[in-house]
């Protein structure tokens, strides 16, 4: 995140975010490609509401993701780690961003699709073939982000944004539980004061 | 008492937002992981704030005193790199600039910057603005308080002020001008 006019938070550069070139079924290069310029900017457009930014004028906060192994859903998971990252860096957040994607082939639906069950546009369906990624900030019930690609009929894509929300709560205790155990790991000398 | 992001800790009747906190629809919520701490303020209403770090994130705000150093002047501006906040250390060096006309409150289009500071003076100023993206934070020394602390002199020994605008070798006797910072009462010994 960048610096726009004094005390108000612009976009800034790009998150780098990099896809190791071990990472995927087939070797990619070190430099960044159209996908990873894309995801930078959506991981962007949804940390951002979650920061308190007011709280660091004149300063810049830079996430870098390096996704290690790629099996599918790396964007949900990409957001749900950034955030966690954030929180244990002692950013000053509104609310934790999670991130859950959902693959929809027909009548079927599938919450966090495997490379293999991902979306390729050159399935056999014609209809509702598509994939959904959702950032949600579970306390506030706000999404933050959206990213949907393929052909969807209304009432379905309605439906998969709704299974995705709640596949971001489920995945909010699991993320609480970790902060949660992370605080107790670096401040024990504070509990004795509970 | 733990607290996560984005938890409801109290109403804003029971308490004042702090340090981790944030206040939202007349509640008060986490904005930190970390372990909750109520002050009692005296009979007002107790800050709570979440603590997370033993030491926070140090940043010079307007209107704080910063202790710095010169790196460099010019016949316009000083250039300083900010060590201390009040009396804490900062961990990385801010980079600061006092303005020619922020230099004195007096006589401000007579000033020499060259007589105010040098290179390597420590110097007490205040900080005026945070300036914008490219530039540096804005000091100035226009108070009795603020100015040089410490200064080398030409000999190499440290000087000590004769006046707001004179110090003085011990070595050499030779006079300097600075634009000196009146030492505080508590600081004077008879």
């Amino acid at each position: 995140m960048g610096l726009g006019p004094t005390y108000s938070m612009g976009l800034g550069p790009p998150l780098p975010r990099g896809f190791a070139p071990f990472s995927c079924k087939k070797r990619a290069a070190w430099i960044q490609g159209n996908l990873e310029k894309e995801y930078s900017l959506i991981m962007e457009q949804s940390l951002q509401p979650a920061i308190c930014l007011h709280k660091y004028p004149r300063s810049q906060i830079e996430v870098y993701v390096m996704v290690l192994e790629n099996d599918g859903s790396t964007l949900a998971a990409a957001l749900t780690c950034a955030s966690i990252a954030l929180a244990e860096a002692g950013i000053e957040m509104f609310d934790m961003v999670v991130g859950c994607s959902l693959r929809q082939c027909g009548d079927v639906s599938l919450l966090d699709p495997t490379a293999a069950e991902e979306y390729s546009a050159a399935s056999s369906q014609a209809v509702n073939n598509g994939s959904l990624t959702v950032a949600l900030l579970p306390t506030l019930n706000q999404i933050s982000g959206l990213v949907s690609k393929g052909e969807w009929e209304e009432q379905t894509s309605v439906e998969a944004i709704k299974a995705c929300i709640e596949g971001c709560q489920k995945l909010y205790s699991v993320v609480q539980q970790c902060l949660t155990k992370s605080v107790k790991r670096k401040i024990p000398q504070l509990v004795s004061k509970d | 008492m733990k607290s996560r992001i984005g938890e409801r800790l109290c109403s804003t009747e029971d308490g004042t937002p702090g340090n981790g906190t944030y206040s939202r629809h007349g509640y008060i919520f986490a904005s930190l992981a970390g372990y909750v701490v109520k002050e009692n303020d005296n009979g007002m209403v107790p800050v709570i704030s979440v603590v997370r770090d033993s030491e926070p994130q140090l940043l010079p705000e307007v209107g704080v005193v910063v202790t710095c150093k010169v790196t460099s002047i010019n016949p316009r501006f000083v250039k300083v790199h900010i060590l201390y906040v009040r009396s804490t250390p900062l961990k990385g060096t801010f980079r600061g600039t006092i303005r020619r006309e922020d230099i004195r409150a007096t006589e401000k289009d007579k000033i020499e910057v060259y007589k105010c500071f040098r290179p390597g003076d420590i110097v007490l100023a205040k900080v005026i603005s945070l300036g914008d993206a490219q530039s540096n934070y804005l000091l100035t020394t226009a108070e009795n308080e603020l100015g040089v602390v410490v200064a080398h002199s030409e000999a190499g020994e440290q000087m000590v002020p004769i006046s707001w605008c004179e110090m003085q070798c011990p070595k050499s006797h030779g006079k300097e001008f600075r634009k000196v910072a009146r030492v505080q009462p508590e600081f004077l010994h008879t």
